[in-house]
């Protein structure tokens, strides 16, 4: 790419169950933040992540919806890869203005989740999956990934036990977030009786659905120069895998997952080792070890003891979901990529507040779609 | 592919076959000229048993059921449900096609079922 990208501008909405607000609101409130925080007025193109508006609210056309609402007439698309499209239109974004077609573009995710039905909802999300195959099959993906995990523990001879690390690192980074859908914490008592949803996942080992919009600037970071805190995105990757798990060689194996965080490292001219921060696509503590091993932070079936032992905590060898994670922040699907953007900048900008990682200067984040078909990573850095 | 197949049947346990739809995964047991779901005129002959490769019980408030991912004895990974498996449920359970029509189930979902395979035990 030609140019280099900077993330000006960060806005988020606390994620909630945000009722009698619209995605309208939602998406300018977030988009308004980042703008301001940016100190600018406008942008030249904007990128709507989004995933389920149109069954949940019943409005699609994002694009328009965004745009007009902040006014601002400028080019103005949604982008859709399900759990994955925060991720994906911060992409969107990145191209759009590292390719030298714009100065300054906005990508948001927004979400609306709650108002809907359970059963609705759950069947809205499963269309994220591969329909022919898992969904005729009455598939949602608490049940998938509870496949993955099943085969996991057989696998690694590993117990559901030693997932609690991921569920209790996310509750308590949530607890010192304003912002955060859970503040609650997770104690080993409540995450082993609680509720089974599609055994081994239990209510503690997936996000909570919620509402929520999350907005970032990039800009040309020549218009980053002045700002004391310059941080650039010198990372940035997609790659996808088959719809369904049954057609993958090995289904605990990312590789979509593992294409992305390696082309995004190879980008920035990075190593793992460089990596002060990560945060995951943990919609279910199975993810979290599944990112962790696909993206070559730990060798395959290691995920929960490096996480014990190394630790994953805020001041562990590699922390994650440090404002709380999908897990604890929670997940409206098409935000939470955008999410992750937003808490890698403040915690390279060292404003993460108590949550903050010291001295952190690069951070990478992934926002996956489905059970993992597309992977979406980005690496960030503190420039000055 | 990670197997769990241990050894494959015997030619009598796995001569039932099955037709595999190579466009959208559909199982038949039925000779179609073309896949009644996707209209694809593809078909790979594989094994009608198979072994569960992992599995879950999901539960709803409208009742519960199991979905798994079975390996079928050429090892092939299949979604499906699991029809009548009691505490007997396992990774490795070696368990065989259901057609619709054995199939006791009135939930009108036009998946794929397993049962428990009565002869090929592993």
């Amino acid at each position: 790419m030609d140019r280099s990208v900077s993330v000006l501008g960060i806005g988020q909405t606390r994620v909630a169950n945000h009722e009698g607000c619209s995605l309208r609101s939602l998406a300018s409130e977030a988009s308004r933040a980042a703008l301001a925080d940016a100190g600018l007025r406008g942008v030249d193109a904007i990128f709507v992540g989004n995933m389920l508006s149109n069954q949940t609210t019943g409005q699609s056309h994002l694009g328009p919806l965004v745009s007009s609402a902040i006014g601002n007439g400028v080019e103005s698309v949604a982008v859709n890869a399900a759990c994955g499209s925060g991720g994906a239109a911060v992409r969107q974004a990145y191209l759009a203005v590292a390719s030298g077609a714009c100065e300054a573009a906005l990508a948001v995710g927004v979400e609306k989740m709650s108002g809907l039905p359970k059963e609705e909802l759950v069947r809205a999300l499963a269309s994220a999956a591969d329909f022919q195959r898992e969904v005729v099959n009455d598939a949602s993906f608490a049940a998938l990934n509870a496949l993955l995990m099943q085969r996991y523990l057989y696998e690694y001879n590993a117990m559901r036990l030693d997932f609690f690390v991921f569920a209790e690192v996310a509750h308590q980074n949530a607890l010192s977030n304003p912002n955060a859908r859970l503040r609650g914490g997770c104690s080993l008592d409540q995450y082993l009786s609680s509720r089974m949803v599609a055994d081994p996942i239990g209510v503690y080992d997936a996000s909570p659905i919620a509402d929520g919009a999350a907005a970032v600037v990039l800009t040309d970071s020549r218009l980053a120069a002045e700002k004391d805190k310059r941080i650039d995105l010198v990372g940035s990757a997609c790659a996808t895998d088959t719809l369904s798990l049954q057609e993958r060689a090995d289904p605990l194996w990312l590789s979509a997952v593992e294409e992305s965080a390696h082309a995004a490292l190879d980008q920035a001219g990075l190593m793992h080792g460089d990596v002060d921060l990560f945060e995951l696509h943990d919609a279910f503590t199975i993810m979290a070890a599944l990112c962790l091993e696909s993206s070559g932070f730990t060798p395959r079936g290691t995920a929960t003891t490096f996480a014990r032992e190394q630790g994953i905590h805020l001041g562990g060898a590699l922390p994650i979901s440090t404002l709380g994670g999908l897990k604890a922040r929670g997940h409206p699907v098409g935000a939470s990529g955008a999410y992750q953007v937003v808490e890698a900048t403040l915690q390279l900008r060292g404003e993460a507040g108590p949550n903050q990682v010291p001295d952190a200067s690069v951070a990478m984040t992934q926002s996956i779609g489905g059970s993992g078909a597309t992977a979406v990573t980005h690496v960030l850095r503190r420039m000055a | 592919m990670p197997a769990t197949v241990i050894e494959r049947p015997s030619r009598a346990i796995a001569k039932r076959g099955l037709n595999y739809c190579a466009e959208c995964g559909r199982l038949s047991e039925e000779n179609l000229r073309a896949c009644a779901d996707c209209g694809g005129e593809q078909f790979k002959r594989v094994p009608h048993v198979g072994t569960i490769y992992s599995y879950t019980t999901v539960r709803r408030s409208s009742g519960s059921f199991v979905l798994a991912l079975v390996q079928l004895a050429e090892g092939r990974l299949v979604t499906g449900r699991v029809v009548g498996a009691g505490p007997e449920l396992r990774i490795g359970l070696p368990v065989q096609f259901v057609s619709p029509e054995e199939e006791d189930d009135d939930s009108g979902a036009r998946g794929v079922s397993f049962g428990p395979h009565s002869e090929w035990n592993l």
